[in-house]
């Protein structure tokens, strides 16, 4: 497998000459107005509020003019005092419902792009179906589905069922999960969708003519070559879904066990007004996503960062 | 099959309950017995908002896409093909924008806009928006960038093309589906932005969709309108499906396309 | 601008260099007042269901012209109104001069200083119902005019029990006959949400024990009384007198119920008289009104309803106080109950000949609302809120005890009244 790897791979020969023809301090200063533009809008919409939340985090919240700057007592309190329970147990929400649906979209959108990819009639149409349930909006399917998911409502009704849906922990997990990998799958597929575009189609024509099975194709050439692609769906998937509110908070209002870090945030920053301790909680959340973000890139080698940039920085030193 | 199955039921029962009299809209049956287009007619009844916050999501959702897309394609190229010392910091920190929280920034940002005289306006919710996209906008354009065949841009270059050139006429056609399917995430999650419209806008004048759907009401405060919001919900998604029926032709053509010639 | 403010300013400036724009502005209102306090004013409401705002803001903008009222209409959600509010508080923007605060709000606006203290002899008369202007005071002050009250109230189904109950054992007893009719016997509020706090409250209330004490710096909750309040919802739920649904009813499923002839008993506010009164109600004429239950005789309701406050960043502020006086006045309230269709602050209005013909509920209503508890007052309400839906909604599944839930909820409020 890693060899086929290396074939797909552009050929690095010609990459090096123009590359090594073009000085890196001048790359440097090109690459620095084009991300200016960027670095800028990002600094100020989240840099600013990010820095003062985190600021505000340090201080604590009474009544009054002036606050008491109580240094890291907010972050304790959140993390082992006597309200914990809630903090780890939401932190143990959270994970649950990332990992169940990011892994169930994943495999849904990977099944869905890989349709999506065939060449036959009513393509278009199904490339749209596909993305109806990600183009409605999150506030509209949280209501369709909270309605659905009614005692008296269409899914009971449907399946003869007589199932409280939010009522109880795990049907409210079950229905959670169910209506965000229904919304959300499709942006996995798109993301995967996009490419397999990239596969030039006489790379799997050499491949038939070696006697690959569709399966081996798959797992030969496909799933690869797809990879980068595919990571970043999932990286981008984690972050989103590890902050997950509105269905929750619709649902149940964090009731059942669903309480996500998220609607903690909420509850402490909105409607308690305390924003010291909801600044601790939105930078305990951060770190959390942070150090699982960190550990996903590394371990699996997201190829927009990751690996293939030191083989690319090694090509110009040479 | 099954894929569009999965995809279409739930939207045809919010097709089916937008059809449904109040009266009705509980009955469980697959098949409006009484279709009525009542809602629809609520939801543009409310002296026209719905019109007009159309129209604000149009304009906020499409600056948002246009501006997101010509940033992100900047930073991507940079970041795939130039080379330059703080590149995996730049690609962590565009990461790292999108893990904190939302409603962490929302009262700050308030603030902020609130001291600038922003609020109510349009820019105040499309500066958020574009840096809402741009995180994932430069991490799906720089890894399409990464897989991009620049033997030929070099080969254009060669030909006597300037690096501009070579870029338009070589590579951003082959980049084309790339593009367009992160021009499509970003309309998307620009059009169901709800969190920071619901907070900076105020009034009608800048009000989205999004919003003006969580301003419905029933008869009572404590009533809520399915039927209408069902309604608006489809009225809102079937611009979306046409445009992605329209650029969808894109996505498939780009680079098989390109790669031939 | 505060110590703290002006440090998070400059540290944020130095962290992202954007000192020009953080600079603190937006204060308000403490400049000379060369105006008297008077001009035009704003006035933000919850959403205008009937669209009489507009009317009552006409007929005094035309008294009043150079102290016009413009009319800023929120969302219809409670929850997003106090989010607008304390949005624009925080920024201390004088965007609302007058505010229409949920009772529950107006100790929090209070205790953060956001509210001007108001005259007692022009917001809270003798006519004004008590616990409406309880629900007002904090520390001492009236921090808002009362303008709509609220109470709950038990529907029945008078063609099944023409003798409604008067106790919750004879409720309990009544639900023979639902059973009898496959019916549910009674539904409420008992999704974890506000509405469960509410009914939970109304339980333990009725039942004689209490939350908080009335300082709101001491936690009551736990007693036997509170344990007997719980128990009975609880034991409710257990004989599946209660549909095990309920544990998703908010108003809205509730009613439903109730109208599409599902339950023989309710609890619910007042608006759900229009509906089952209505020309294609099912229980239109089969159905009465009356007050809440306790262990013995009638119960206490909890007091919904709205104060009018004036914010403490008004330019106008002067004007901002007559506008909510004139707003509780005799004629405005008038609108009130035949227009808006909600329950007036006045105690007079419930006897009038005609308002009673329009809403022959009216008499009942006043009797739920004189013996009627506010909630807990307390700067902290969401935090006591949340601890008591929590804990309750637990005991109502089963999952806990009744005794460890009202145990756990007494931890609890002592830790959200800190």
């Amino acid at each position: 497998m890693s060899i086929r790897h290396e074939e797909i791979q552009a050929p690095p020969s010609r990459t090096r000459r123009i590359k090594a023809s073009t000085s890196r301090h001048s790359d440097g200063r090109l690459a620095f107005w084009l991300i200016l533009p960027a670095i800028v809008i990002l600094t100020i919409i989240m840099g600013y509020p990010v820095v003062s939340s985190i600021v505000r985090s340090l201080f604590g919240d009474t009544l009054g003019e002036a606050v008491p700057f109580v240094g890291l007592a907010n972050y304790i309190d959140v993390l082992f005092g006597n309200d914990s329970g809630t903090f780890w147990g939401s932190a143990g929400t959270t994970y649950f419902f990332a990992v169940v649906t990011v892994s169930l979209e994943t495999l849904i959108g990977l099944a869905m792009a890989l349709i999506m990819n065939k060449a036959f009639r009513g393509r278009g149409l199904l490339r749209a179906s596909v993305l109806v349930p990600w183009a409605i909006p999150t506030a509209v399917t949280a209501v369709l589905w909270k309605w659905s998911f009614d005692p008296v409502g269409i899914i009971n009704s449907l399946t003869g069922a007589h199932i409280v849906w939010t009522g109880s922990e795990w049907p409210s997990k079950i229905a959670i999960v169910i209506a965000d990998t229904w919304k959300t799958a499709p942006f996995v597929a798109l993301l995967i969708l996009a490419g397999l575009q990239v596969i030039p189609d006489d790379v799997y024509e050499a491949a038939k003519i070696d006697g690959a099975n569709a399966m081996q194709r798959f797992r030969l050439i496909t799933l690869p070559l797809v990879r980068p692609a595919l990571l970043v769906a999932i990286l981008f998937r984690v972050l989103d879904a590890l902050r997950m509110y509105d269905l929750p908070a619709i649902f149940t209002h964090g009731a059942n066990d669903t309480t996500t870090l998220s609607i903690l945030v909420v509850q402490s920053t909105l409607s308690q007004l305390k924003p010291g301790v909801g600044g601790a909680l939105s930078t305990l959340t951060f770190l959390f996503i942070f150090i699982t973000a960190f550990a996903f890139v590394k371990v699996l080698g997201v190829d927009a960062v990751g690996a293939d940039e030191k083989t690319k920085t090694k090509e110009v030193t040479t | 099959m099954l894929v569009v199955l999965f995809c279409l039921l739930p939207f045809y029962w919010m097709l089916v309950s937008s059809l449904k009299s109040p009266g009705d809209i509980l009955d469980n049956q697959l098949i409006p017995t009484r279709p009525t287009m009542m809602n629809y007619g609520a939801v543009f009844s409310d002296q026209n908002t719905f019109a007009l916050a159309l129209k604000n999501s149009l304009f906020i959702a499409g600056s948002v896409t246009l501006i997101a897309l010509l940033f992100g394609i900047f930073a991507s190229y940079a970041l795939a093909r130039l080379n330059f010392k703080a590149k995996n910091i730049v690609l962590a920190t565009f990461l790292a924008t999108s893990m904190f929280p939302g409603v962490a920034i929302l009262t700050p940002l308030f603030q902020l806009f609130a001291d600038m005289g922003w609020i109510d306006t349009y820019q105040a919710m499309i500066i958020p928006d574009i840096s809402f996209s741009l995180p994932l906008g430069v991490w799906i354009l720089t890894s399409f960038f990464r897989a991009m065949p620049w033997e030929l841009e070099a080969a254009a270059r060669v030909d006597g093309c300037t690096p501009l050139q070579a870029f338009r006429q070589v590579i951003l056609p082959l980049a084309v589906p790339g593009v367009f399917t992160t021009a499509i995430l970003i309309f998307i999650s620009a059009w169901n932005e709800f969190m920071i419209a619901n907070s900076i806008s105020q009034t009608p004048a800048s009000q989205p969709v999004t919003v003006a759907i969580a301003q419905f009401t029933g008869v009572s405060q404590y009533d809520q309108p399915f039927g209408t919001q069902m309604a608006a919900g489809v009225i809102v998604t079937v611009p979306l499906i046409i445009v992605v029926l329209i650029f969808q032709r894109r996505i498939v053509s780009g680079l098989t396309a390109g790669g031939v010639k | 601008m505060t110590q703290k403010r002006r440090w998070l300013t400059s540290v944020a400036a130095l962290g992202v260099a954007m000192a020009s724009l953080t600079a603190c502005g937006g204060s308000a209102g403490s400049g000379a007042q060369a105006d008297g306090g008077r001009g035009p004013i704003t006035f933000a409401s919850g959403k205008d269901l009937t669209g009489s705002m507009p009317k009552l803001i006409d007929e005094w903008n035309q008294l009043h012209p150079d102290q016009k009222v413009t009319f800023i209409e929120l969302s219809a959600s409670p929850d997003e109104q106090r989010n607008s509010f304390v949005q624009d508080l925080q920024a201390k923007s004088d965007k609302y001069d007058v505010m229409w605060d949920d009772v529950v709000w107006t100790s929090e606006f209070a205790a953060h200083g956001w509210l001007e203290p108001l005259d007692p002899a022009k917001v809270a008369g003798s006519d004004v119902l008590p616990a409406a202007v309880d629900s007002a005071t904090y520390n001492g002050k009236v921090y808002g005019a009362p303008f709509m009250t609220n109470a709950g109230l038990l529907y029945y189904r008078a063609d099944l029990v023409p003798k409604p109950p008067t106790t919750w054992a004879e409720l309990e007893a009544d639900c023979a006959v639902a059973k009898a009719h496959n019916m549910d016997c009674y539904a409420g509020q008992f999704a974890q949400y506000e509405g469960l706090t509410v009914n939970a409250a109304e339980a333990i209330n009725s039942a004689g024990g209490s939350f908080l004490s009335p300082d709101g710096k001491t936690v009551t909750v736990d007693s036997p009384q509170s344990r007997a309040g719980l128990q009975h919802l609880v034991e409710m739920f257990k004989n599946g007198d209660i549909n095990p649904a309920g544990v998703t009813y908010q108003e809205q499923q509730s009613a439903d119920a109730f109208l599409g002839g599902k339950a023989l008993f309710l609890r619910n506010w007042p608006y759900v008289y229009t509906n089952a009164n209505a020309d294609d109600s099912q229980i239109k004429g089969k159905f009465g009104m009356t007050t809440l239950l306790g262990q013995s005789g009638s119960g206490t309701s909890s007091l919904g309803g709205i104060d009018l406050g004036v914010s403490a960043f008004s330019k106008h502020k002067e004007t901002a106080k007559d506008w909510v006086a004139w707003m509780q006045s005799q004629s405005s309230q008038k609108t009130v109950v035949s227009v808006m269709n909600q329950a007036s602050v006045l105690k007079s209005l419930y006897t009038d000949p005609e308002l009673v013909k329009a809403s022959p509920y009216l008499p009942e209503l006043q009797k739920s609302l004189l013996s009627a508890t506010p909630r807990p007052k307390t700067p902290n309400y969401n935090a006591v809120s949340l601890a008591i839906q929590k804990n309750s909604y637990e005991a109502l599944q089963g999952k806990i005890s009744v005794d460890q839930a009202i145990t756990q909820m007494a931890a609890d409020l002592k830790q959200a009244i800190q």
